[in-house]
């Protein structure tokens, strides 16, 4: 009886400083994440995402793909990294993997920011706006048209 | 194999055996309050102990152990598919005019600087109705670094530098 309870206190203990160290670990990672990154797009409409109509803000704009998630969370295609956009609940993801391509996802919640893994979860959305940039030679960056390949790679986990 | 009822009868009754066998639920106050005499009833030294598991198996999960294991055991050409030319490398002049390149050139203007890539990746589509192809090349005075070259059709896209 005495062997099975202080196996208890050490597994209770165990368990405990797993979760306290976790919850530190998500507030270290969530205070050191990087300045969004900014960009300059190719197309330059007048009404495009960040821009405001009235009171109203502008969630996704033309060369968006919009998907119902309901809530659901979507996936790293490949390793690599996740930076804030310069609209909120927006991210980018790039990876060296895809060189002279960026994705931009946004309507997202619970944002895990930083390097990633291929089939990570980057966060979840009610409606996600899902956009695929093409390096230009001048730096900037252009809405193409995104593949299924790649959409399918991001809504399935690994 | 053939169909024999004598053996259903015991299945049948196995569940019902099961809830009756179901012990209760405990009472937690009183399993906090033998936990907490145990502890006290430990000998200090194993305390000790304890506590300083608890500070490694924090220290441990606070590190990512994946990171750690997955650094370990890196490939050195994860992500080829076909290995082309294993002695190629990308010197430090082939670099310096593969950045002079401008994207979406001719395949062939790139090709002539960087001659045969190490290997292939996996042809993927990125782009609707376009197929990429991707090759790779470790550098020279860093074999650590790999380039990777990304063309659609005969069209350069771009490059990319992937530490591995």
């Amino acid at each position: 009886m005495q062997d099975t309870a202080s196996t208890l206190v050490k597994a209770g203990l165990v368990i405990g400083a797993a979760i306290l160290a976790l919850g530190i670990r998500q507030w270290w990672v969530q205070s050191s994440a990087p300045p969004p990154r900014a960009l300059k797009l190719q197309q330059n409409w007048e009404l495009e995402m960040g821009s405001r109509v009235g009171d109203y803000l502008i969630v996704g704009g033309l060369g968006d793909i919009s998907l119902d998630l309901r809530g659901d969370a979507i996936y790293a295609p490949f390793d690599g990294k996740v930076e804030p956009y310069a609209h909120k609940s927006c991210v980018l993801f790039s990876s060296a993997e895809i060189p002279a391509y960026l994705f931009r996802f946004c309507g997202l919640e619970r944002l895990s920011l930083g390097a990633i893994k291929a089939g990570r979860a980057i966060g979840s959305a009610r409606y996600l706006q899902f956009a695929t940039l093409r390096k230009q030679p001048n730096g900037s960056w252009a809405i193409v048209e995104p593949s299924r390949e790649v959409l399918e790679k991001v809504l399935s986990a690994r | 194999m053939p169909h024999e009822p004598g053996l259903r009868e015991p299945g049948l009754r196995e569940p019902s055996a099961l809830v009756v066998g179901f012990p209760a639920l405990p009472d937690l106050q009183a399993w906090s309050q033998t936990l907490r005499q145990h502890w006290l009833n430990l000998p200090p030294n194993w305390q000790h102990w304890l506590i300083i598991g608890l500070i490694l198996a924090g220290a441990v999960l606070f590190l990512d152990p994946t990171k750690v294991i997955s650094s370990i055991v890196k490939r050195s050409n994860q992500g080829c598919q076909e290995v082309v030319q294993p002695r190629s490398v990308l010197s430090r002049d082939q670099l310096t005019q593969l950045l002079t390149v401008p994207e979406r050139s001719p395949k062939d203007r790139l090709r002539t600087v960087v001659r045969e890539p190490y290997c292939l990746m996996p042809s993927i589509r990125i782009r609707a109705g376009v197929d990429a192809v991707r090759e790779a090349y470790p550098l020279e005075f860093d074999p650590n670094t790999w380039v990777i070259v990304l063309y659609e059709g005969d069209e350069y896209a771009g490059y990319r530098f992937d530490p591995r």
